[in-house]
């Protein structure tokens, strides 16, 4: 378990301010708008920066006085990566493989095949799609099967079959290890999620469980077909998603009391928690 | 009380001695409560695994750090670029030393009186090692900072080998040189003040570099780099004034590469000390 306390950390316009995190084994997610301070979190988790002030402890042990143990149990995806484009894919990792101090390179013939690489192992990064380089990014951090994961936004360029791959190999790999991605797209993490944190202007708004994320919620979301008329009606505000149906328009949205009739309440989906804990701020 | 009613109340307990002594189940013997411990102990295993953490240790899949590795490892990334670049620049050196007049080029002519060798190898040095530096793309310099090895081990590595290219091709370019003009037979070269010279100059030159990168980071590096550089043209030119002999000369170049060398060295026992890429630079972002 990674415990950060008084963490104190300068973001652009505000500071990252965080009283006490606990971040568990498992898969956490972690939601926020642009500029929340995820990706200044990530950096400090990946003892990339230290804390201006205030402690994380991961497992007991802090970066001050561990950090070349540490660091061999931390694997990192930045946001924005750009790969040596003259390397192929496998010079490449056996490259960040050595630098990581991994000399068995069974290893890295082992993701090339989790993740699809094996066609592309001889092929330079410049000729390879953004879907593809973001896997090899997404692979090069799993190089030293490192018990804590940080991820930033992982799923970027990927299409819909590459995410899925990562999100079921990321979600096997967190048993016993401790995942943190930060994404912006929650629904397709659903049912791999262990917990969630979510995160506003340099705050931590909520910590916790994937249940808890999705249960206590102030509103509830209602799903539908209504009529055109009605949908006028809809406040913007209230609502998640519409389209338009034979029989008039199909919307989800959110409300305390049903808004109209022909609507039914639907389970909230952790992507509708976000929206209606978002609204509420 | 009633005498009927206790009566009524032994048969009662009589009656239902026996099915009740029936009903009881006897409580387990020893053996019965171990076979149970024994059939449950799995499950209490599982869940005393589950709660407990486990301590961190260092990566199992990592091995020690080690120069070794790490010089072999970034010479195999770097190899292809740094030796078609060294030996494009050293070729040409070579070409352009005329064999008859070895201290004059057919570039430069008598422009530069001690050639052209201590005059680009370090100017190589500083530029491979710019070259070599790191990514330039932050993501990449991230990802390249995570590693178990003592961060600045890395970059040393990478300086280390940029310098041991350099020297060796320009010690095989000595050597071509060195023959051609035996085999013109014109004027006999003084071999050992001829690579003394350059050599001196070059190890200085990256042993400054070297020592400013770990202490205030890469642009002071090459600040540091210029300055001794530039520094060595005005010794080299007073030196021609006042009429330096040729073996204080060679002294003077004997303790460059002295001392290049020992800053080269420091700065190896400063970059296994060095805890974060901060260090780099003083307060330099990854």
């Amino acid at each position: 378990m990674i415990v950060l306390e008084n963490v104190c950390q300068p973001l652009g316009e505000f500071t990252l301010q965080i009283g006490r995190l606990r971040i568990h084994r498992g898969l956490t997610l972690m939601v926020g708008p642009n500029g929340a301070g995820k990706t200044t979190l990530l950096e400090l988790l990946a003892t990339l920066q230290m804390p201006r002030r205030g402690s994380i402890l991961y497992h007991q042990r802090s970066a001050a006085e561990d950090l070349p143990l540490l660091r061999s149990q931390i694997g990192y995806v930045p946001a924005e990566i750009e790969l040596y484009e003259e390397m192929t894919v496998y010079k490449l990792l056996v490259y960040l493989a050595e630098l990581k101090g991994v000399f068995r390179l069974e290893r890295v013939e082992s993701l090339l095949r989790d993740f699809r690489l094996e066609h592309s192992r001889n092929v330079k990064i410049k000729s390879l799609s953004l879907g593809v380089r973001r896997r090899i990014a997404l692979v090069q951090s799993l190089l030293a099967a490192p018990y804590f994961l940080f991820l930033d936004e992982p799923l970027n360029a990927m299409d819909s079959a590459e995410r899925k791959l990562a999100i079921s190999y990321l979600s096997r790999y967190a048993t016993g290890k401790t995942v943190l991605a930060a994404v912006h797209e929650l629904n397709e993490w659903e049912g791999a999620a262990d917990h969630i944190i979510w995160l506003g202007q340099g705050q931590v708004r909520f910590e916790g469980e994937r249940e808890r994320w999705t249960r206590e919620l102030p509103l509830k979301v209602w799903e539908g077909v209504i009529s055109q008329e009605n949908f006028d009606d809809v406040n913007d505000r209230n609502l998640i998603l519409f389209r338009e149906v034979p029989e008039g328009m199909y919307v989800r949205l959110v409300g305390k009391d049903r808004p109209f009739r022909g609507l039914t309440e639907a389970e909230p989906s952790m992507e509708d928690a976000y929206f209606i804990r978002q609204r509420g701020r | 009380m009633n005498p009927s009613i206790d009566k009524e109340l032994e048969k009662l307990e009589q009656d239902l001695r026996e099915p009740l002594r029936q009903a009881v189940l006897p409580p387990p013997s020893p053996s019965e409560t171990a076979a149970l411990i024994a059939a449950l102990q799995p499950e209490f295993d599982a869940l005393k695994a589950a709660a407990v953490v486990p301590a961190l240790d260092f990566n199992p899949q990592v091995e020690a750090p080690s120069l070794r590795k790490l010089l072999w490892s970034q010479f195999r990334v770097n190899r292809k670029s740094l030796i078609l670049s060294g030996s494009a620049v050293f070729l040409m050196l070579i070409l352009l030393v005329d064999p008859q007049r070895p201290f004059r080029t057919f570039l430069l002519g008598d422009a530069i009186p001690s050639g052209l060798f201590p005059v680009i190898t370090p100017l190589m040095l500083i530029a491979s090692m710019l070259f070599s530096y790191r990514s330039w793309d932050r993501g990449m310099r991230a990802v390249e900072s995570i590693t178990p090895y003592p961060p600045a081990l890395v970059i040393y590595s990478r300086m280390l080998m940029v310098i041991g290219l350099v020297v060796s091709w320009a010690l095989l370019s000595s050597l071509i040189v060195g023959l051609r003009v035996t085999a013109a037979g014109e004027v006999s070269m003084p071999f050992i003040p001829f690579l003394l010279q350059w050599l001196g100059i070059s190890m200085f030159t990256a042993g400054a570099a070297m020592y400013v990168l770990f202490r205030k980071g890469m642009t002071l590096a090459c600040v540091a780099a210029s300055v001794v550089y530039i520094l060595w043209f005005v010794i080299e030119d007073q030196s021609r004034l006042h009429g330096w002999t040729a073996s204080s000369r060679t002294m003077a170049d004997g303790l460059m590469l002295i001392a290049g060398t020992l800053l080269i060295l420091r700065s190896y026992y400063r970059s296994r000390h060095l805890k974060m890429n901060d260090g780099l630079g003083g307060g330099e972002r990854v």
